[in-house]
């Protein structure tokens, strides 16, 4: 019995020795580990170990990002909230035709935000100009059809049925894309980014940020080759 | 250094909650260095770390709101960047951060130390690299970052005889790896 409990207390005692190093253990457990290490050989040697990794871990440096990068990722969140809000905005309540608001966007500064918000504009208009006056391409017919898909990274999403196409353009557009391709007879529109190709985390925010509107039900990533 | 009430963290994640921007930016900044350097050290590579800090820092604006002051904020921006790197890592082949490791992180002291002493950072630099993300994380919390027992669990949002266990099991392992002479070692607060 005596030796059962005396080996369950060692096993308690090795497990907390990594924080007993680091001090990251409560004044009780701190005790426990002291009265223990006394008669314990192993444990005593496991501390030592342990204490030498510590020193080890502690003394590797990773690269500190400068303040220039620190200032492009603001940057580029604030972009990222602005968009999101953009998309998650009702129609309604932001009110006034896609003109207005594009207008707005010009008035509220979104030129600070320099080429890539030209090149969202663009993209609006294009987009929109696509969608209205121009062919509309269908030969997208699932989220996961291959034939004829871009060459670069994609999303593809379902539009909610009777989702007005210049909204979903122009949802694309606050997102920094541009439609590609579609709607398909399911609902299922290609959108290629509208300036330089983001990576993947980007783009499933991007995907995240659009499925949060009501007019968009599923976004997929399709990674670049 | 203590700050003023209206620029400690709870009060800055309390104006970010009601949309202000500026204290979002304020918290931003403050924390853009230490979540980069998390997300460093658990992918291993500096342009995944980047967009891990944004994730985490728009999950914080998204989420200011549900902040309950129960955990530090440190140990919940933390927690959201452990869960945002460890999608990004599970996005990565192993073998590539290995070779990236090497590369990118400079070595733990500058060229005029003895090289046994190189030789054990890269060691043990390779060896953490081995280690899956939830015990490289406990690891690099442990004793890179100082945190509690009970604040890693916070962090990683698991028991914390969970936490104990990823511990037991990384210690075999970098042993197993690394063999026990690493120089010598100090315990910090025991």
């Amino acid at each position: 019995m005596a030796e059962r409990a005396r080996i369950s207390e060692h096993d308690e005692v090795w497990m907390l020795i990594p924080w007993y190093v680091s001090g990251g253990l409560d004044e009780a457990e701190r005790a426990q580990v002291e009265a223990h290490r006394a008669g314990c050989a192993d444990c005593a040697a496991e501390l030592e170990r342990q204490a030498r990794l510590a020193g080890c871990v502690a003394a590797l440096e990773v690269p500190e990002p400068d303040a220039a990068a620190e200032d492009r990722a603001w940057q580029r969140l604030a972009q990222r909230i602005d968009t999101e809000a953009a998309v998650l905005a009702p129609r309604e309540a932001r009110g006034g035709g896609l003109l207005e608001r594009l207008a707005e966007m010009f008035r509220g500064g979104w030129l600070s935000y320099g080429v890539p918000a030209v090149a969202v504009v663009l993209a609006v208009a294009v987009a929109i100009w696509w969608q209205v006056d121009g062919p509309a391409p269908k030969f997208y017919d699932t989220l996961t059809a291959e034939e004829g898909a871009p060459d670069g990274p994609a999303l593809r999403i379902r539009a909610a049925e009777g989702a007005d196409p210049a909204r979903i353009a122009e949802l694309a557009a606050v997102a920094g894309f541009a439609v590609r391709g579609g709607p398909s007879e399911g609902g299922v529109y290609t959108l290629v980014p509208a300036g330089e190709a983001p990576g993947e985390a980007a783009l499933a925010a991007a995907a995240a940020t659009l499925e949060a509107a009501p007019e968009v039900l599923f976004a997929t990533v399709r990674p670049g080759p | 250094m203590t700050r003023p009430p209206e620029d400690t963290d709870t009060a800055l994640l309390a104006a970010t909650a009601r949309g202000d921007r500026t204290a979002f930016e304020r918290l931003f900044r403050r924390y853009h260095g230490p979540v980069f350097g998390f997300a460093l050290r658990l992918t291993g590579r500096p342009d995944l770390a980047d967009e891990v800090v944004g994730d985490t820092m728009m999950t914080v604006w998204r989420k200011a709101e549900g902040f309950e002051g129960r955990a530090k904020p440190s140990t919940w921006i933390f927690g959201i960047a452990y869960r945002v790197a460890a999608k990004a890592r599970g996005r990565r082949a192993k073998d590539s951060l290995h070779d990236e490791l090497d590369d990118q992180f400079p070595a733990a002291r500058s060229g005029t130390e003895a090289m046994e002493a190189v030789f054990d950072a890269k060691a043990v630099r390779a060896a953490l690299a081995t280690l899956p993300v939830e015990q490289r994380a406990t690891v690099e919390l442990t004793y890179f970052y100082g945190y509690r027992l009970t604040e890693i669990a916070e962090i990683t949002d698991c028991p914390v005889g969970t936490v104990k266990t990823r511990m037991f099991h990384a210690r075999a392992k970098l042993r197993a790896l690394l063999g026990g002479d690493l120089g010598p070692g100090e315990v910090r607060h025991g």
